[in-house]
């Protein structure tokens, strides 16, 4: 039985947090699913171009101006954002609790600089950074994904910091510090896991705004090439945006339920690792 | 009066040589970028003109010193820069900085716009979800800035076309004019003002969302304090508490979260003026993806950070206008 | 006369799933026109609470159940929401404890004083700065025409304080509740505005119901004296009496704690163990667990309040009077 105070209790009485899990869980179903229920790929032309959803039963959600199945797209879509929204967040979250963790740990100097180097990133505007990387190199998966994690690590590292700053006087540290522990010891074993709470919750939150960038840039075309993804459904659909609308309406609200979902997600982990940020 | 304007110009000037820099650090990724980059730009001209011949291309990389060593293109690049002069964009055969001027006009209107609307916005739906607290508006006014956190805005102007521009028709759907029309005077206004409100919507819209949630619990942080039940003691009604006494309060961390987010405003205009054709820079970064600009596209993320940096001292100057206890100094 | 302020039977509670967590218990109290009354306890007493239900201020996490509050005649409890801004600040001002933060801090003080004089209809926009200068001359603030155009940040707490003082007399209320107004302030200040409140009280003529845990300030100020304890009045009575003789053990055990028993905290360290906190309220005399001469009977029976002479107590035990 589970305790209504426990973490998954508090998890489970968050409505709105059960509810993004839900979908955060159609959605990687969706991901892993495409190529057992879509085996021949989402480019194939497969039937008649811009058929409406529900016009043609084998086609339940139509097919775009080239005659692909929107749903086969749909899923493989699914794996696109999720794979750079996971890889990109991690990637970040790695430098960024990495500068972070430096500059707290060593302060002076160290911690000028790295936090002199972070304000340099967020002074470029995200998004605009993303473009010119991707435009700089070829647009592929890999430079998509340094791209997002490129232009989303500086608000993690100054998260990490401050947390740092906070444990750094606390005794147990004080205790390590006596004890002759090495300084990555240190911050291995005794900082970081302290910290990591709130590093989770950012984190969590970080993979939704990685997927809004990725579409972002697919939609300007700066997309792999070789992946389905839901922006450059978007801006497939785009071309006939006055007639078939649905082609550009449905990987749209892809998009946005997966955000949402990641978001609740994140808000319930919030809630349920933090007990005293609720009610608020 | 005049004391307060000095130390107001003091203090911009402090910051803007604070923010030296941060610039300077921009400048250099920039640059190394162009660096790093595959290719230079002899190769980009060179695959223009369709002649390639090494004597060619060496010719064209002498002239544009791409020939000098690295930390030489370093010093000429930063000596440039110092000037404004952000290179040439050979794709429009115009310099960079040319171009960039002639379409930032636009992008401040329909960026000052948005900011006005998700902050007019915020202050409205924050103040109005703070008065129901846990009621049915608090409710829906906290899932629609849900709901707004979570939409792509490109997708969201793509809907707003469909549905205000070609089902309605109430809207243009793209420009900043009627093509043609030649207004002039307040019709002309009239005729922008028209095209602007759906892109500047849509780009307020996340904004919008931040600014709501944020309004909304500094309202009610700030409805606990002791000056607030002073103020309730004297007889006002709480409209008046609320909108004289808490909100004045409220609104510092709003004009904070300016600051916060102009970078993002600024990421997400170059989706919307894609969207709806708005001849600004957002535009402008478009056609310098799609044509590989690379040039042009450096010059304008360095012109953002600019722009950055810019808004950033305004916020803290309006920050310490709103509240008397920061000093200027 | 009607007495400016008269309170009869008034009970509070915390909201909550405990119905018995009073936290004013039955409470009545009357100040009369031009008095000064003393309402003294210790903190958690529920004095603030009942300063704070005069102009109907509780927080939302207290709820009126029972009583009556008359203002000038008028019932305070039943007036409907208008009405009673129309009240506030005319017939009753209130002052805080901490004036450093029961002012607005971004806006003036010159505007915060207007603001109450321009809600009542007590001055114009154009009159209004004028009648500022007035009243901060009336509280003897140092140099008026330059502290109006400040803001709270650049005043001491002791002219912040007066500031409030200004803002509370800005519409001649008939009483001035103040609440523990100098507990906040360095001892030489709050000597300077005790006094203050005095003369302004022999100036202008206003009642004053003040709130405090300090005996020392009472003896000096007030005309008669109210203690509270958990919740009711234990004992009232004019000042010099009930100093010299107090009937009520506790009243008694305050005095002993003078001159230096009241610690910063407010509580009294001369009288073993804790006031009860609101629903955990002993039976019988809820005095009787700390009470030296407390008997059987007072863990049984809740006394009446019953009058001898000028004091009014509620004690099966009263020490013996003058």
């Amino acid at each position: 039985m589970i305790s209504r105070n426990s973490l998954l209790g508090r998890f489970g009485r968050h409505y709105p947090a059960v509810a993004g899990i839900t979908l955060l869980a159609a959605v990687t179903a969706m991901a892993l699913l495409a190529p057992v229920l879509f085996p021949q790929g989402p480019w194939r032309m497969v039937g008649r171009p811009q058929l409406w959803p529900g016009a043609d039963p084998r086609f339940p959600l139509g097919t775009d101006i080239l005659g692909r199945d929107l749903l086969a797209c749909l899923f493989y879509g699914a794996r696109v954002s999720l794979l750079i929204g996971l890889s990109a967040t991690l990637a970040a979250t790695l430098v960024g609790t990495m500068i972070g963790a430096a500059a707290g740990f060593f302060g002076g100097k160290v911690d000028r600089w790295l936090m002199g180097f972070t304000e340099i990133f967020q002074t470029t505007p995200p998004f605009v950074l993303a473009v010119v990387v991707v435009a700089a190199f070829t647009p592929s998966l890999t430079s998509i994904i340094i791209a997002i994690s490129l232009v989303s690590w500086p608000p993690l590292a100054r998260l990490v910091r401050a947390q740092f700053l906070q444990l750094m006087p606390r005794e147990f540290v004080l205790a390590g510090i006596v004890m002759g522990m090495s300084n990555t010891r240190l911050i291995v074993t005794q900082l970081l896991p302290n910290a990591i709470t709130p590093i989770i919750v950012s984190s969590s939150l970080m993979i939704a705004s990685a997927i809004l960038l990725e579409a972002g840039l697919a939609f300007l075309g700066l997309g792999d090439p070789n992946a389905m993804s839901w922006g450059y459904m978007i801006g497939v659909g785009r071309e006939v945006l006055r007639t078939d609308w649905y082609i550009t309406t449905i990987p749209g609200l892809a998009v946005l339920l997966a955000v949402l979902a990641i978001n609740l997600v994140g808000e319930g982990l919030n809630d349920a690792l933090n007990p005293r940020s609720r009610n608020r | 009066m005049s004391r307060n304007a000095q130390d107001l110009i003091r203090f911009v000037l402090r910051r803007l040589i604070q923010s030296l820099p941060i610039l300077l650090g921009i400048a250099t990724i920039n640059f190394l970028f162009v660096n790093l980059a595959p290719g230079d730009a002899a190769d980009v001209l060179a695959g223009e003109a369709g002649a390639a011949s090494p004597e060619f291309m060496a010719a064209l990389r002498e002239r544009y010193g791409l020939d000098q060593p690295f930390y030489v293109q370093f010093l000429v690049y930063m000596g440039k820069l110092l000037t404004f002069d952000l290179g040439y964009s050979f794709r429009f055969s115009r310099p960079v900085t040319e171009l960039l001027l002639g379409t930032l006009g636009p992008t401040l209107l329909l960026m000052s716009t948005a900011i006005l609307f998700a902050c007019s916005m915020g202050v409205f739906l924050g103040v109005l979800a703070a008065r129901c607290v846990n009621r049915w508006p608090d409710y829906l006014i906290s899932v629609g800035a849900l709901i707004a956190y979570a939409t792509p805005v490109f997708w969201l102007g793509l809907m707003m076309i469909v549905l205000f521009s070609v089902k309605l028709g109430w809207l243009p759907s793209s420009g900043m004019q009627t093509i043609g029309a030649g207004y002039t005077g307040w019709r002309k206004i009239g005729d922008v003002a028209l095209h602007l409100i759906m892109p500047a919507t849509v780009l307020g819209m996340y904004l919008t969302a931040f600014q709501v949630r944020l309004i909304r619990a500094s309202m009610l942080e700030i409805g606990e304090q002791d000056f607030v039940t002073t103020a309730r003691s004297k007889g006002l009604s709480e409209q008046t508490i609320a909108y004289r006494h808490v909100l004045r309060n409220a609104i510092l961390p709003m004009v904070t979260m300016v600051g916060l987010q102009v970078g993002a405003i600024l990421g997400g205009s170059v989706l919307i003026e894609t969207v709806f054709a708005w001849p600004g820079l957002g535009r402008l970064a478009y056609n310098a993806v799609f044509q590989r600009d690379l040039n042009l596209l450096l010059g304008l993320l360095f012109l953002c950070s600019i722009m950055v940096v810019v808004t950033n001292i305004l916020t803290e100057v309006a920050y310490r206008l709103i509240d008397p206890r920061i000093p200027l100094k | 006369m009607t007495p400016v302020l008269s309170i009869s039977g008034l009970r509070a509670r915390l909201r909550g799933p405990d119905p018995s967590a009073f936290v004013i218990d039955g409470l009545s109290l009357q100040v009369n026109r031009g008095e000064v009354v003393a309402l003294v306890g210790e903190s958690g007493s529920g004095k603030t609470m009942t300063a704070y239900s005069v102009l109907r201020l509780l927080p939302p996490a207290i709820q009126l159940t029972e009583g009556e509050i008359r203002l000038g005649g008028q019932d305070v409890v039943a007036m409907e929401t208008r009405r009673l801004r129309d009240v506030r600040g005319t017939l009753a001002s209130i002052i805080f404890q901490e004036p450093m933060t029961s002012l607005n801090p971004l806006m003036t003080i010159e505007r915060q004083i207007a603001e109450m004089l321009l809600t009542h209809g007590k001055a114009t926009r154009q009159t209004a700065p004028e009648r500022v200068i007035e009243l901060l001359e009336l509280v003897r603030m140092p140099d008026p025409q330059t502290r109006a155009k400040q803001y709270p940040h650049s005043l001491s707490g002791g002219l912040r304080q007066r500031a409030m003082i200004a803002m509370a007399l800005a519409c001649e209320p008939q009483i001035l509740i103040a609440d523990e107004p100098t507990t906040a302030l360095d001892v030489t200040i709050q000597q300077q505005v005790m006094k203050l409140l005095l003369d302004l009280r022999d100036q202008l003529g206003m009642a004053i119901l003040l709130i405090t845990h300090d005996l020392g300030v009472v003896a000096e100020v007030a005309d008669r004296v109210a203690v509270m304890y958990a919740g009711r009045i234990v004992e009232e009575g004019p000042v010099v009496e009930l100093l010299e003789a107090p009937r009520h053990p506790y009243t008694a055990g305050l005095l002993a704690c003078l001159p230096e028993g009241v610690g910063d905290t407010g509580r009294l360290i001369e009288i073993p163990g804790l006031p009860p906190k609101p629903g955990s309220i002993p039976e019988g005399c809820r005095f009787a667990p700390r009470c030296p001469s407390a008997t059987e009977l007072c863990t049984r029976v809740t006394p009446e309040t019953r009058t001898e002479g000028v004091q009014a107590f509620a004690c099966h035990h009263p020490r013996m009077p003058a």
